[in-house]
């Protein structure tokens, strides 16, 4: 690496390829005369030449071969190669490729340029590789730049400074035979695709029809429809959601070409506010959807406004405004659910001194959930294998006593790399009250009979690799008598990169 | 999504398979600066499939190709570049076809990026996994173009009609299936194609393949100022004219109206009664069904986004009994044209069917606002227009009104009459006027009309609106309204036989009998009777034609605008309706034109549409002054719009040649007759004429029209001289005085002279016992054809005595069947007509010689074998309109998941 290359900043493609160097075992360099078959078929260039009677497919054209050097060992071969050559320039792309003679010193020249075209070649190849993979991601950054310059220059010299434009408004309409999709959105989500191309959009007003009553959050992710690109993720406690419009403001307004934009609003907590929903619409694309049927929903889509301007600037005739939580910039969300099958399989890795002659752990068939009874001392354990995807951010559950008379009790979730010893984990957890660095541990939650409790683990940063899900429960007070906790609603986002750039394993 | 492993030998592994294949194709040729681009954003794809690369280089003249595709294949296995000399895009892209085929065995679909274009990392993804569901040929997306920003929105749902009738709607940028490309489709390498894309779109139709639309990826389309597609579009007439003639099949009215049928049909039916609402184009095809609340988002889907919902663009009620009746009518397709035109002139249309036991028929009249009805409908008919109008402008109460005695719209009356069996049919509790404006009503008071004037979709519309596609239909066509009937069933080639009316005459027996022979060989036969709103019922024929249709308005039976060798003939600026006529013969394997003459000047773009034309000829007529005149003459001036000319006679075939129709064009078809008489009745007729007394008066008979060119005048001359002279005769006259040229009734005069007279006969029955009266048949006409009568009279042994005109010594061999009479002189054909029936009422063994040479020479005759050698032409010349049938990829359905799998992440 010369000096240059060091004082700039290094470009992460080029430091981490994610593609192991290598060069095409098979790529045809060499132009090779069909006279000399026998010798060059023998030597260092075997596996590079390409005869000139095999060079031209019955279509005239030829196929991954690339012949940047021609060689003749005799002068037959030479007389071969120099028509072939001249055949090669009708197609105008190929520039005539230098014959090299290699009588005399066969080996010698021939292991020469062996070594040329899949060593040094090889390592230009791969660099040029690179070089293009930047190229495109600059390119892209340069058209985008100078899109938002214009609009910008535009804007500037209109003066035209309005902070936030309505573009698009679908007003609330209350049907009054609507139940509220509060509970859709605690189980599921509900997607909403705006009607409006996403370029310039800067904001957009979602409203409720009332505040909710106890703890929570709405979560709200906008992303691209095409691209699966993410925009921005709001989450937003029940409390600082107000009855009627809020504004959710997006910092920068959406660039880059026109795309669909889907927006889709979820919850946690037990009794998350309604989105309101509009009229209903002819087109069925663009009602508001959800993994579930649900009555409201019949095309019907979310009532909404949408804004562009200046972003970050709430409308003047919206009480609130809700920065995002996140800046997604490229990535994209993904909201999944636990399989059946993997709940089936909940395994006990209890670690307790008491041997109970019921059974703690096991899945309740017809209720997705999972029971997990605590013992009077130590901590019961359900691990549910490998089910936590690479790039999850969020964990969610909920949790309740299944008894009228059971007993309070603690809850809580370990997250655990696939190969570690559960019960060492667990262990470790009983022993030292947090979890060795390499797992996560969402601390303890009281759970009383007749009452659900939600559970959240909130992550740093996405998870970078497969992991085991186990849910923990202890004892709150002596007695455990008829504490039959169950888990349920098991709910996880994860987040991956969209990027323009290659990353995928395709070798 | 799934994670991708790899096998030990590289092949990538989903769930222990293999992954399925996707090729990325790319023409190269112009984009040596963009192309690695392209390549690097194919490569990025985030996808469960193995992905493999095709460049084929289109003898592009930049190095920088060269030396940028080696520095990049030597590190990119999956990709495969092909050099060769230019051979345009359409030649590159098969070049990379022909690699993926033959090279890449495993790959189930290809997806081709130009070489200045990007795909988004989930494009392949999406797309494959959009084509695995839908099974179809193809996906493609809406466009958003960069550099310079673009958008259009392709539509909802995929439409080969608007595919073929209005634009490209699928760029190349699209994931098709590997199967199209296995049923040997490929791009059109000739360059004067300037739309070589939308070409190669029209060829999967062709073959079978649909498309289906993907609005959840896009690819990245760079749009620069000036480009090829600009370029082609400049030339669009010509480009647009060539795809036209390469795929002449697909502009076909059956296979465009099969495409209307089933993609956006033309018409909405209500039952009243079930309430249900079938859709249809080509009403002898099943209708798709929609229920109310579909029916209410399909029309409110249609006024806010048109390039996205079909809502037909005409509504019909009426019940199902009244349906089945019209069906059975074969009236149902021509009535439709006739409902579709006539909304053209009033409101509402209403339809009043009446039993008519011996003809057909479709009037019908207009009524102003306030008209006060006569009797109900039977089934009602109007535009979505107007009901769209209706509601827009608050006007419910004004339409409300056709369920009233008093009707505020304009209404036009189709009344259409036709035989059937038993009463009318049963009419529903509901009719069909209120039933409809229930409808409207609940149309109207549907909460989606609030929302009705939002486009929610943001991508402009570049479609046209799927209820205006018949109106594009009937442009392409030609021609409006367009016959609502698509490919014939079982792949049947189709017939349309043109008759300017359909009464008792001659010339339309032998036309009919030529449609019983051809639909006897399998065609679907329709008649079309045209500048005539009637028929009469023809028991002998009536079973002859699948469907009817009429046409009165705008057909003129004769008109001069032009003229050749002095001859009338109508030519393409006469004011004809040549939209209706366009509209109704488009579309039709085998055409026959039998002395139609307004319809000549079409048949030179029917035939360059596919058609095989024919002309059926059957007279010269004379003028008043002896002029040669008549059908032959326009036909003649069009002798070359037709493949094939039918005549009656040897005669008239060598006619034809004479003036210039090539003698390989002509079939000469002698008659035969018009009627079948049982073997029963046949003994009945034999025993009864050798039960007659041998001293019995001669029984003359005469059946035909009381007019001079059949020599009316010459009978009452030669029967008065055989009265004078005491020849014993009776003589009976069937036929009446049809043409009021006549000074003085001909009826009269022969009653006068001992003649009975009887008005005509039709029926095939009755025709036969007429004959079976008479010993003898007298015809002396001045000018004929080859007259039926001649062969029907040898047939029943009935001996006929005729002047020797036109091609009746073709029928009549003298002295062996029956007796000519030779000459042109009045008088001496009274003499000799006189001389022969007083020959054979002297002399009955003669007669009886005659009568059964008659017998003999009819016992050879038969339209089977007189049409011999035309039906042999038509199987060889006439092809069936090949069928489309939309076909899927022969690919196991595979489930999708929207929820993570766990174990596909572990």
């Amino acid at each position: 690496m010369n000096g240059r290359c060091d004082v700039n900043k290094p470009i992460k493609s080029q430091l981490e390829p994610v593609f192991p160097t290598q060069t095409k075992a098979t790529l045809r360099m060499v132009l090779g005369g069909a006279s000399d078959r026998a010798v060059l078929a023998a030597g260092p260039l075997a596996h590079l030449v390409t005869f000139t009677d095999e060079l031209f497919c019955s279509d005239g054209t030829i196929r991954d071969v690339y012949p940047v050097i021609a060689v003749a060992a005799s002068a037959a071969a030479n007389a071969e190669v120099e028509a072939a050559i001249a055949a090669l320039a009708k197609f105008a792309t190929i520039p005539a490729p230098p014959v090299i003679r290699i009588e005399r010193d066969q080996d010698g020249i021939a292991a020469l340029i062996q070594t040329v075209l899949q060593s040094g070649l090889g390592r230009i190849s791969n660099h040029a590789r690179t070089m293009a993979a930047e190229l495109v991601m600059l390119r892209r950054e340069r058209e985008t730049l100078f899109e938002n310059f214009r609009v910008l220059e535009d804007a500037f010299r209109a003066r035209n400074w309005e902070p936030a434009s309505e573009i698009f408004a679908h007003d609330a309409f209350v049907d009054p035979k609507d139940e509220g999709i509060g509970r859709l959105m605690r189980e599921s989500w509900v997607e909403q695709l705006l009607p409006v191309s996403s370029f310039g959009v800067s904001g957009f007003a979602l409203h409720f029809r009332d505040v909710a009553k106890g703890a929570g959050e709405v979560i709200v992710t906008l992303d691209y429809v095409e691209s699966g690109e993410g925009v921005a993720e709001w989450l937003v406690p029940f409390s600082d959601l107000s009855a009627g419009w809020n504004f959710f403001s997006l910092p920068k307004a959406c660039d880059g070409s026109p795309r669909t934009l889907r927006l889709r609003v979820s919850a946690n907590g037990a009794e998350p506010p309604s989105p309101s929903l509009g009229h209903p619409i002819a087109s069925h694309r663009y009602a508001a959807r959800s993994r579930s049927l649900h009555g409201d929903l019949d095309h019907r889509p979310l009532a909404m406004k949408i804004y562009a301007g200046v972003p970050g600037v709430r409308p003047t005739a919206l009480p609130n405004s809700i920065a995002p939580s996140a800046l997604m910039s490229g990535r994209r969300i993904e909201d999944y659910r636990l399989p059946l099958d993997a709940l089936r399989a909940v395994a006990d890795v209890s670690v307790s001194p008491i041997v109970p002659d019921f059974q703690t752990i096991r899945f309740l068939e017809h209720e997705d959930a999972i029971v997990c009874h605590p013992l009077p001392a130590g901590i019961s354990a359900g691990a549910i294998a490998n089910v936590v995807a690479p790039g999850t951010v969020r964990f969610a559950a909920r949790a309740t006593i299944d008894h009228p008379d059971g007993k309070p009790a603690r809850v809580g979730f370990l997250l655990a790399p696939s190969a570690a010893n559960l019960r060492s984990e667990i262990a470790v957890l009983e022993r030292e009250g947090a979890a060795r660095r390499s797992a996560y541990f969402s601390g303890w939650r009281d759970v009383v009979a007749g009452e659900s409790a939600s559970i959240n683990i909130m992550l740093d940063s996405p998870i970078q690799r497969t992991m085991n899900l186990v849910v923990l429960s202890r004892a709150k007070e002596d007695s455990v008598d008829f504490s039959w906790l169950k888990v349920f609603d098991f709910r996880l986002v994860r987040h991956f990169d969209v990027e323009a750039r290659g990353e995928a394993v395709h070798a | 999504m799934h994670s991708v492993v790899l096998d030990r030998e590289g092949t990538d592994l989903v769930g222990g398979e293999a992954a399925d294949l996707v090729v990325i194709a790319m023409p190269l040729y112009g984009h040596a600066a963009l192309a690695i681009e392209a390549l690097e954003t194919a490569f990025a794809s985030q996808t469960s499939c193995r992905i493999e690369v095709v460049v084929s280089v289109d003898g592009d003249p930049r190095r920088e190709v060269f030396d940028a595709l080696t520095l990049y294949a030597a590190t990119r296995p999956e990709l495969h570049v092909i050099f060769g000399p230019n051979a345009g895009p359409g030649g590159a892209r098969n070049r990379a076809i022909d690699f993926i085929v033959g090279n890449l065995p495993d790959a189930k679909a290809v997806y081709f990026l130009d070489a200045d274009n990007r795909v988004l990392p989930t494009t392949i993804e999406t797309l494959y996994q959009r084509l695995v569901e839908a099974q179809c040929g193809w996906v493609y997306t809406n466009i958003d173009t960069f550099s310079v920003r673009w958008g259009a929105h392709y539509g909802d749902r995929y439409s080969r009609l608007t595919h073929c009738v209005s634009d490209n709607i699928c760029d190349t940028g699209s994931m098709i299936s590997i199967d199209v490309f296995r049923a040997g489709v490929r791009f059109d390498a000739d360059r004067q194609n300037g739309f070589e894309d939308w070409e190669f779109w029209l060829s999967c139709i062709e073959a079978g393949f649909v498309g289906a639309p993907c609005h959840d990826t896009a690819f990245e389309y760079r749009l620069r100022a000036e480009s090829r597609f600009k370029e082609a579009n400049r030339d669009r007439a010509a480009s647009v004219s060539f795809l036209r003639r390469r795929h002449k099949a697909l502009f076909r009215r059956s296979t465009l109206v099969d495409f209307e049928h089933e993609e956006c049909p033309r018409y909405a039916f209500l039952r009243t009664g079930d309430g249900a609402i079938g859709c249809f184009t080509d009403p002898t095809k099943p209708a798709s069904e929609l229920d109310f609340d579909e029916a209410i988002r399909a029309f409110w889907g249609s006024a806010a986004e048109p390039d996205n919902v079909h809502f037909p663009p005409f509504l019909a009620a009426a019940s199902g009994e009244t349906l089945k009746l019209l069906k059975q009518s074969r009236l149902w397709p021509n009535l439709l044209m006739h409902l579709e035109r006539a909304t053209e002139a009033a409101n509402v249309v209403f339809v009043q069917i009446g039993n008519a036991t011996a003809e057909r028929g479709i009037d019908i009249e207009v009524q102003p606002s306030g008209y006060v009805r006569k009797g109900r409908a039977d089934l009602v008919f109007v535009s979505s227009t107007i009901v769209r109008d209706a509601i827009q402008n608050d006007a419910l109460g004004w339409l409300g009104s056709i369920a009233s005695d008093q009707i505020w719209p304009t209404v036009a009356v189709v009344k259409v009459r036709f035989p059937f069996p038993g009463a009318a049919p049963k009419r529903s509790s509901a009719t069909p006027e209120q039933s409809l404006i229930n409808l409207v009503q609940t149309i109207a008071t549907s909460p989606l009309k609030s929302m009705a004037d939002r486009r929610w979709t943001w991508r402009g519309a570049r479609l046209p609106a799927l209820s205006e596609l018949y109106k594009q239909l009937r442009t392409e066509v030609g021609g409006a309204p367009v016959l609502p009937l698509g490919q014939a069933r079982d792949g049947k080639r189709t017939l349309a036989l043109l008759v300017p009316n359909a009464s008792f005459g001659g010339a339309e027996k032998v036309a009919f009998a030529a449609a019983r022979e051809l639909k006897a060989e399998g065609y679907e036969t329709h008649l079309f009777v045209l500048g005539s709103a009637r028929m009469d019922v023809l028991d002998e024929f009536d079973g002859a034609f699948d469907h009817i249709h009429f046409w009165k308005a705008g057909i003129p039976a004769w008109g001069g605008s032009n003229r050749f060798l002095g001859q009338d003939f109508i030519a393409e600026h006469h004011d004809i309706d040549w939209n209706a006529l366009k509209g109704l013969l488009s579309g039709f394997d085998l055409i026959i034109n039998n002395h139609v003459m307004a319809v000549h000047p079409l048949m030179a773009r029917l035939r360059s549409e596919g058609a095989r034309t024919a002309c059926y000829l059957h007279v010269v007529d004379e003028t008043p002054l002896r002029r040669p005149a008549g059908q032959p003459f326009a036909a003649i001036a069009h002798e070359h719009c037709y493949d094939a000319f039918l005549a009656c006679s040897e005669q008239l075939k060598v006619y034809l040649h004479s003036y210039g129709v090539p003698l390989e064009k002509i079939f000469a078809v002698a008659n035969a007759p018009s009627i079948s008489v049982k073997p029963k009745m046949m003994a009945e007729i034999a025993e009864h004429r050798q039960q007659r007394a041998p001293d019995a008066p001669l029984k003359v008979l005469y059946m035909g029209r009381f007019e001079p060119q059949k020599g009316i005048d010459r009978i009452h001359a030669a029967l008065q001289d055989l009265r004078a002279r005491g020849v014993p005769f009776e003589a009976l006259a069937v036929g009446g005085e049809i043409l009021a040229e006549q000074p003085s009734s001909w009826t009269g005069k022969l009653k006068e002279i001992g003649v009975a007279v009887r008005p005509p006969v039709f029926g095939g029955r009755e025709i036969a016992s007429v004959l079976a009266w008479g010993d003898i048949l007298i015809m002396p006409s001045r000018w004929e054809g080859a007259p039926l009568m001649i062969a029907e009279a040898q047939l029943v042994g009935c001996v006929p005595v005729a002047t020797a005109v036109g091609a009746v010594d073709e029928l009549v061999t003298d002295g062996r069947d029956g007796i000519l009479i030779e000459g042109e002189a009045d008088l001496k054909i009274v003499a000799d007509l006189a001389a022969a029936v007083e020959a054979l009422a002297r002399d009955r063994g003669l007669l009886g010689r005659l009568r059964d040479g008659g017998l003999f020479t009819a016992s050879g005759r038969s339209w089977a074998a007189s049409f011999g050698a035309f039906v042999e032409w038509c199987d060889q010349a006439v092809t069936p309109t090949p069928r489309i049938v939309a076909r899927a990829p022969r690919r196991a359905a595979q489930t999708t998941n929207n929820e993570i799998e766990v174990s596909a992440v572990a």
